[in-house]
């Protein structure tokens, strides 16, 4: 006798999820900084700078550079703007895997973590980081941090097939679901 | 006797936005001032990498998060039946609110302390003068600075990183609504 299990639909509120996302590639792409259109350095007051001002220190060595000119923040930040850009683009294809799912709270506190233990360990000098390793990290958490609100971005309903088992009418004959 | 059904109005967010925001900023700004004293104490090392750079890795942090802390204030003393809208306009306004404050809080040491910013700049160029940069960068890096002090610049700097520390604390809040807030009954 078979039983037909309640299969999770979702549906992706997909007002919220371009909107969200228009503003998350906006920031991403702004945070390249001046040099996406030009080869001279405009130094720290340019706007773009400006705009990262309150939550990122953008120190030039710390910063991945465009041709001459440094990026608006430094790798760390722009990874977990990469990382925001690249989950958000995953969303609909993840939904129903991740929906939910405790491991994506439990994976966006090690993220959080990590940035800690990276940051602390630099600084008592039992290693290097790079910018390539800070950019990782720095993805890594912007990711964790996106699957995390992927869950508001869906509606949800339990469906059954059409086609009730026996099983379905025995157990709860009322139930129409 | 007659049963009247009251409906309460819905309690703001203004206070948990204040609140939070507020101490978030309060620690933030003492944190920067403290290390800017730091830095105009210590000798140029010809190193960009500062004491004031290295507390700015905690105060962004500081920043982005209040949207959490936000919530999770909100959640705790209002009520948790927050929406995935209702998450995002706090997380917004947080940050508007984070930058006006950090702002205020820097502006009132300057009037405690009026040579604390020139203090700092003339470390920070001490700094890149040993670091062996040319007097043309060093001269654009002291008007920069220099430009950045005034009611205009001030200014322009605020309305400049509104944006972005909005939309970042916006994220954090809806981490927030995840974390705190009750299951949204979004079925379809």
């Amino acid at each position: 006798m078979s039983v037909s299990t309640p299969r999770l639909q979702l549906d992706l509120d997909r007002r919220s999820y371009l909107l969200l996302g228009g503003a998350l590639w906006a920031v991403f792409v702004l945070s390249a900084g001046p040099g996406l259109y030009t080869s001279t350095d405009p130094g720290s007051g340019h706007w773009s700078f400006q705009l990262f001002r309150q939550v990122c220190h953008a120190i030039p060595s710390r910063t991945f550079h465009l041709g001459e000119v440094p990026m608006a923040v430094n790798s760390r930040c722009f990874g977990v703007f990469s990382g925001f850009v690249v989950a958000w683009s995953l969303i609909p294809q993840l939904g129903r895997r991740i929906y939910r799912r405790n491991w994506v709270s439990y994976l966006f506190a090690g993220t959080v973590a990590l940035q800690f233990a990276d940051v602390a360990g630099n600084a008592a000098g039992v290693w290097t980081n790079t910018l390539v390793s800070r950019w990782i990290l720095g993805s890594g958490l912007g990711a964790t941090m996106v699957l995390m609100v992927s869950d508001l971005l869906h509606r949800s309903a339990k469906v059954r097939s059409p086609y009730p088992t026996p099983t379905d009418s025995q157990s709860n004959p009322e139930d129409p679901s | 006797m007659t049963n009247i059904d009251i409906k309460s109005a819905p309690a703001s967010y203004w206070t948990s936005i204040a609140l939070m925001g507020g101490i978030f900023s309060l620690i933030g700004a003492v944190l920067s001032i403290v290390l800017g004293y730091v830095q105009i104490n210590s000798e140029p090392s010809g190193s960009i990498i500062g004491p004031q750079a290295i507390g700015g890795v905690v105060l962004c942090l500081f920043t982005a998060f209040t949207g959490l802390a936000v919530i999770w204030h909100y959640a705790t003393e209002v009520t948790r039946d927050i929406t995935m809208g209702q998450g995002a306009l706090i997380g917004f306004l947080t940050g508007v609110a984070v930058t006006l404050f950090s702002t205020i809080f820097s502006q009132i040491w300057n009037l405690i302390d009026p040579d604390y910013t020139v203090k700092v700049v003339e470390s920070m160029m001490a700094n890149m003068e040993a670091m062996g940069l040319p007097d043309e960068a060093l001269d654009a890096a002291m008007d920069q600075a220099m430009q950045a002090t005034t009611f205009s610049g001030i200014l322009k700097s605020v309305l400049i990183s509104i944006p972005v520390t909005g939309i970042l604390n916006l994220l954090t809040a809806l981490i927030g609504v995840k974390v705190f807030a009750n299951a949204p009954q979004n079925e379809l």
